[in-house]
């Protein structure tokens, strides 16, 4: 097997055997998404207007709980230094960039899905037509989340504060895809069509690119001093 | 002076033309153009006085754009070199240009409050100015928590790289985020002033501002450079 | 020619002066003993010479060539498949000791990484704790665990940092003949301990450290 598959195994692991970590993460995805439905459904919007804001609901949901997530998947490489293991077997770093990449995304685009459904049940919002679009669009912004954050979450994890250094690394750059997201999906919502070379879905691509391209290529000297 | 002697840190840090020269430019460069801005140009036709704040404005957004560039390319120096002079560059950069950034940002709310009667409006340039200033602090908090050893210095380098590539496109995104909410005042370009006055004290200070911030850099670097190479003293040979 | 060569050598941790121009030659085969007072500089030299650590000044070279390029790190990685053994076992908790041994071996490219991986088991005296979980292991089996797991890529040399601390008579034990036999089979052994009763082939060399310095 090769180490990329190696390590996307040791990761999958992780995840079910420390169910706790994972089913927690789903939980406090769960709680925010409920929370919300009282912080907005109580105002009295119309359906309209609930169209119009719940993408910004979602992404505040996806953002607090994938940043959790990102966090904890980076924490038990720190432990023990058990990191050391597959980096001084000769393990290209990058590729266990990308292992690490390919897991957290994973795990981020089940979060997503959750989170869609959840929130489709408990504001009534019918998705039904644009699903799969919407997640689409959640996914794309996602992927330039998880690619920043796998590598913002190994610098922070062996600094003190890494709860807070996190999140504030993390979302002031992640502000571009996410508006893009953001946007897009309203789009779909209200039932107005987008292209492909609109502006706002190549920047969701662009970003997607250049943010894994740099973390990929910067991942190395994360890890080796 | 040789090529190589202007790009290296030394310029920045030991030249006496840097030590002398750039305060001496860079302070007489803003009293002139604060004696331009006041005196000199004439009231702009839609704004009135208030518009003079535009001139420092957009200067001090300018020295942080410039401190920005010096960080991506200190970092990347840094990753290369690995020599911790470019380290010290890169934070000294950081720190101006987290400076200039705030400068920029209250001006601009100053400004804005003239034109909106309220301090702060969803206005997507003054948004992606906020932005940029949260980039910069993450990096600050960065090297914060840092105690500064060789893998933490790596950190800060990768983050520079990545926040100074991530800065044009943040800029960009947002001001294009909505049309109709361009509240921006628009200033000179559109209406205004069509005195060429205003021309030579917006490049006059646009100038001064950037000699300033590179004389802080300057001092910022030496600083830091001094401050590691007592440390290492302290520690015996 | 020296496997491994340290060159004026010099760490410091801010105030601190953990190394100072400190060079030290490491011939293929050998069996080398560092010995000094806590905070002589015996972990920060291992650290730099498994090229965790860059030092301030000086060159940590591998076959006469200086490690601190990546791409050529990367190829001694390969080539030499080095182990070190510190303070922390670096394997993962939420692995069983079994699947930690198999997943550096399969990291390792060795070829039969089960059957590498079964004898190393066998080798350790890990069998009844193969299939449990790390974390369920007691810290004495973890730091047995660790041992196996520098063993089991069958690298070609291997740097120990104080491994005897914490460990019963039989794991000491273990760990002992583990020493000699590596070393009976060509594997070069770095070892840095306080422990007085070891057990040493005829043409260990001693090297002493204090306070960042290497003492003749």
């Amino acid at each position: 097997m090769s180490s990329f598959l190696l390590l996307c195994q040791k990761d999958l692991r992780y995840l079910i055997r420390a169910r706790g970590v994972a089913l927690s993460t789903f939980g406090f995805a769960l709680l925010l998404t409920l929370v919300s439905s009282f912080a907005f459904r109580q105002v009295g919007y119309s359906q309209q207007e609930m169209a119009e804001i719940t993408p910004g609901i979602l992404w505040l949901i996806f953002l607090f709980s994938g940043v959790i997530a990102l966090g904890n998947g980076f924490s038990y490489e720190v432990e023990n230094s058990a990191i050391r293991g597959p980096i001084f077997s000769g393990t290209d770093p990058s590729v266990f960039f990308l292992s690490k990449f390919v897991s957290n995304f994973l795990f981020l685009a089940s979060l997503q899905l959750f989170v869609l459904l959840a929130h489709g049940v408990l504001f009534g919002i019918e998705y039904f037509g644009v699903f799969g679009e919407l997640l689409l669009l959640a996914l794309l912004g996602g992927m330039s989340f998880v690619a920043l954050g796998t590598l913002f979450s190994a610098i922070a994890a062996s600094l003190p504060g890494k709860d807070i250094l996190l999140p504030l690394m993390l979302f002031p750059l992640s502000i571009p895809p996410v508006a893009g997201s953001v946007f897009l999906m309203r789009q779909v919502l209200l039932e107005q069509s987008y292209q492909w070379t609109d502006f706002w879905f190549l920047l969701l691509l662009g970003s997607c690119a250049i943010s894994t391209v740099l973390s990929w290529a910067l991942f190395a000297y994360v890890v080796r001093e | 002076m040789k090529v190589e002697e202007i790009v290296s840190i030394d310029f920045l840090t030991k030249s006496r033309t840097t030590r002398r020269v750039l305060p001496l430019l860079s302070i007489l460069g803003i009293f002139l153009s604060l004696y331009c801005i006041f005196t000199v140009v004439p009231n702009e036709r839609v704004m009135g006085a208030a518009q003079r704040i535009f001139y420092f404005h957009v200067g001090s957004i300018m020295g942080a754009y410039l401190m920005i560039a010096v960080l991506f390319f200190s970092s990347l120096a840094y990753l290369g070199s690995r020599k911790d002079e470019w380290d010290a560059l890169a934070a000294g950069a950081a720190s101006i240009a987290l400076l200039f950034c705030t400068v920029g940002l209250a001006t601009g709310m100053i400004w804005g409050h003239s034109a909106w009667n309220v301090w702060w409006r969803w206005e997507p340039r003054l948004v992606s100015f906020f932005v940029l200033w949260l980039i910069l602090f993450s990096y600050s908090m960065l090297r914060g928590f840092s105690s500064g050893n060789a893998s933490q210095k790596n950190y800060a380098a990768v983050l520079g790289i990545i926040s100074a590539v991530n800065v044009p496109i943040v800029i960009y995104s947002i001001k294009l985020l909505d049309h109709t909410q361009q509240l921006h005042p628009e200033v000179v370009e559109k209406q205004g002033l069509k005195d060429p006055s205003y021309w030579y004290t917006f490049a006059l200070t646009n100038v001064s501002l950037l000699l300033f911030a590179l004389w802080l850099l300057s001092l910022a670097t030496t600083a830091l450079l001094l401050s590691r190479q007592t440390e290492e003293l302290a520690a015996g040979e | 020619m020296a496997l491994l060569r340290l060159r004026e050598v010099s760490k410091r941790y801010g105030a601190c002066r953990a190394l100072h121009k400190v060079s030290v030659e490491v011939t293929s085969g050998g069996f080398y003993l560092f010995r000094g007072p806590n905070g002589a500089g015996k972990s920060t030299l291992f650290r730099c010479a498994m090229g965790m650590e860059r030092p301030d000044s000086g060159v940590v070279e591998v076959d006469g060539t200086s490690i601190a390029s990546n791409e050529y790190y990367q190829q001694v990685l390969k080539k030499y498949r080095p182990s070190y053994l510190g303070p922390d076992h670096a394997l993962y908790a939420h692995l069983s000791v079994e699947e930690n041994l198999l997943l550096r071996a399969q990291l390792s490219s060795r070829e039969d990484a089960k059957g590498v991986t079964a004898d190393c088991v066998e080798r350790f005296s890990l069998s009844v704790f193969a299939k449990k979980r790390l974390s369920e292991c007691s810290q004495g089996m973890q730091r047995r665990a660790a041992l196996a797991a520098c063993f089991v890529a069958s690298p070609s040399i291997v740097f120990l940092d104080e491994p005897f601390v914490n460990l019963d008579t039989v794991s000491a034990e273990l760990m002992q003949q583990e020493l000699l036999s590596a070393h009976a089979l060509g594997v070069t052994v770095c070892l840095a301990t306080h422990a007085s009763n070891i057990e040493l082939p005829s043409e260990a060399k001693t090297v002493r450290l204090d306070q960042g310095k290497v003492c003749s």
